[in-house]
């Protein structure tokens, strides 16, 4: 019998941790982050998961994501109802309420700003299998 | 209408679509199933992204999933506490308590049962589709 609860992951606060293109002080004000899957916990995964949990006391919310892209595809999925935000894809900004999901495709440049309310985010992150992404590492 | 417009979409009820492995029936008696990502719903999508609203009523949750598997990754992921399942993965079976995540890799057999208590899960499978 094979040993499968190596897939079965608790989250957790991803605390101070730095996050790429992202002021993680400013992100914390508006309520943790928690991962809930990544290469560190499952190694085989290829998919990116955080949820940010979020209250906005002082509307309209920080900014605390730079303009970036990724080389794979993402999606924002807010999905409850009490969340205003304002999403950046191109040169657009577009003003959305949940529930709602933004789809990026690959190196679509793109941010996140939320504007008021409470709930949840689900940012999902398609990312290279594993595998892959260490023989696209740099060679020894 | 924004050039990029087209890939920010509202959720809707799948209803009484049919969902291959899945009873709809079963999974109905728990809550709605909402369709949050999908190909169709914004063309290019590789991803399939559902959330299900679930409320236990009985003692337990119904069965209403077939053991599957799928050519691509799934995650099952529950992002608040409340919620207790039972997954299949393999030959073996687990329980656990949302909040948790649950990776299934591209062929390995799965199934899902709701046991008890009131949340949501959101189901993201690596394509545009599900199946």
């Amino acid at each position: 019998m094979k040993d499968y609860s190596k897939y079965i992951v608790k989250p957790f606060d991803w605390g101070e941790r730095p996050l790429i293109h992202h002021d993680r002080e400013v992100m914390n004000q508006l309520g943790p982050l928690m991962a809930f899957l990544n290469t560190d916990m499952v190694p085989e995964a290829d998919l990116n998961i955080f949820v940010h949990h979020i209250d906005v006391k002082n509307p309209p919310g920080p900014e605390y994501v730079e303009i970036h892209a990724h080389e794979v595809s993402q999606a924002y999925v807010f999905p409850l109802p009490g969340i205003t935000f304002e999403v950046t894809l191109g040169d657009e900004k577009y003003t959305v309420d949940s529930p709602a999901t933004v789809f990026i495709p690959p190196r679509l440049k793109h941010t996140v700003k939320i504007v008021k309310g409470s709930g949840i985010e689900v940012s999902i992150v398609r990312n290279e299998k594993y595998e892959q992404s260490l023989a696209e590492g740099p060679e020894e | 209408m924004g050039k990029h417009e087209n890939l920010i979409v509202k959720p809707f009820d799948w209803e009484d679509r049919d969902l291959v492995f899945h009873s709809k029936q079963g999974m109905s008696e728990l809550g709605p199933l909402i369709s949050f990502l999908n190909h169709k719903m914004v063309e290019g999508a590789d991803m399939n992204v559902f959330v299900h609203h679930i409320e236990v009523k009985g003692d337990t949750g119904p069965d209403y999933v077939e053991v599957h598997t799928h050519d691509v990754s799934q995650a099952y992921v529950f992002p608040e506490p409340g919620l207790t399942f039972e997954v299949v993965l393999g030959e073996e079976k687990y329980q656990a308590e949302s909040p948790a995540t649950v990776f299934i890799p591209a062929g390995l057999k799965h199934n899902l049962k709701i046991l008890k208590g009131k949340g949501i899960e959101v189901c993201i499978l690596r394509k545009g589709y599900y199946g």
